[in-house]
């Protein structure tokens, strides 16, 4: 890993640095370093937190604190992580938090639904024959709704998985289980997708 | 190689799926799976399904958040480092420091002339119009000026801190309102 000391680094040589250098010249408020981090991450960020609230509005609040939690706790950083295992974690962690308190509001008002209950998930609801896809745009709305609907802990791997195309040491060290609870967390989340959408699979 | 079927044993195909894709299961496995396969049309089916949804899935990526979120992201970082340099804890403002000790001199020096009046405390804090008739000309400028700059550090970061927290703060009611509609 590059080594930059903090004094003898040009203004200039920042785009060229690492994520962790970046990070430690941000801690005596170098806010040029830091802006280059926001640069690196908020698009890929946005769109883990996009596929898994599927809701603009909060997918950007969440993408803006997720970024102050960083900026507050930049000295807190120690290299036991890569910088972007770090603020993936911090980010799903309010991903995470957000999805729960809204599943709270739905069950206050409608009591648990179908979707709530893990064991029904994988069963086809009969809604998503081939009638309902008009074409590939349409395809991919549905694959993302269905997404919206995976349970969290399958819902975030798959993302970050077949989305982001991480590998599955990246994931385990964002959502910090083991690697082998990462496969089969994948294969599961892969099957009860497949399954509610084996339908259209086959047309196309 | 005996080809063994039962709804079990296709669950257990099924399990193995990922890894199967993946060509990281042990030879031994991966050839009892594709011998299963061939055989049975439900798990080959099953499993084309999976390879034509992980495709699919690649194209959930590229949404782009718009340049107007990093700049606001940005603007943010830069609220809050502000809050942060003016906050007393991380940066004592050592000229706030010396500003208030110097008026608490400038006090106790003019204590001897007003002994048989009043208390100088109260001209800090009661009504300084009513004072400045007595005060020292000096007094009349320097006191209620040290105050004023006493108080002013507070004052500015509320301010920053509310305008901050309004902006913060509206996105989320109108957030939670439509969580309930969810
Ligand atoms: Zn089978």
């Amino acid at each position: 890993m590059l080594i930059v000391t903090k004094k003898d680094v040009e203004q200039a040589d920042l785009p060229l640095m690492s994520d962790e250098a970046l990070l430690s010249n941000s801690l005596e408020g170098n806010l040029v370093a830091f802006d280059l981090l926001v640069d690196r991450y908020y698009d890929r960020l946005y769109g883990y937190l996009m596929r898994f609230l599927k809701d603009s509005d909060t997918a950007e609040d969440l993408l803006q604190e997720t970024f102050l939690r960083v900026w507050r706790k930049r000295a807190e950083f120690k290299n036991i992580a890569s910088f972007s295992t770090w603020i993936y974690t911090i980010a799903g962690n309010l991903a995470r938090s957000e999805w729960r308190r809204r599943k709270r509001w739905r069950m206050l008002r409608l009591g648990p639904s179908r979707s709530e209950n893990e064991a029904d998930v994988e069963l086809p609801d009969g809604r998503s024959g081939p009638d309902r896809i008009v074409e590939g745009r349409m395809a991919v709305e549905e694959l993302a709704k269905e997404l919206q609907e995976l349970p969290e802990r399958y819902r975030e791997v798959v993302i970050l998985r077949d989305i982001q195309e991480m590998t599955y040491e990246e994931i385990a060290g964002i959502v910090q289980v083991p690697v082998g609870t990462v496969k089969s967390r994948l294969n599961r989340g892969r099957l009860i997708l497949q399954d509610k959408l084996g339908k259209w699979h086959e047309s196309t | 190689m005996r080809v063994r079927k039962s709804s079990g044993y296709c669950q257990l195909v099924a399990e193995s799926f990922s890894a199967y894709l993946d060509r990281s299961l042990p030879a031994s496995v991966e050839q009892e799976i594709a011998a299963h396969l061939e055989q049975c049309p439900e798990c080959r089916q099953r499993l084309e399904g999976v390879k034509a949804l992980v495709t699919d899935l690649k194209k959930l990526d590229g949404i782009e958040a718009g340049p107007e979120i990093a700049w606001s992201i940005k603007r943010a970082v830069r609220r809050l480092a502000r809050r942060e340099a003016s906050m007393p804890s991380v940066r004592p403002l050592p000229f706030i420091t010396s500003t208030v000790a110097a008026a608490i001199l400038l006090i106790m020096v003019s204590m001897p002339g007003r002994m048989g009046n009043s208390p100088a405390q109260r001209s800090l804090s009661a009504s300084p119009e009513i004072q400045t008739a007595q005060s020292p000309r000096w007094e009349r400028y320097v006191l209620p000026a040290q105050v004023g700059e006493d108080n002013a550090p507070g004052l500015f970061e509320q301010q920053a801190a509310a305008q901050d927290s309004a902006a913060k703060r509206e996105p989320s009611r109108i957030r939670g309102a439509r969580a309930v509609r969810f």
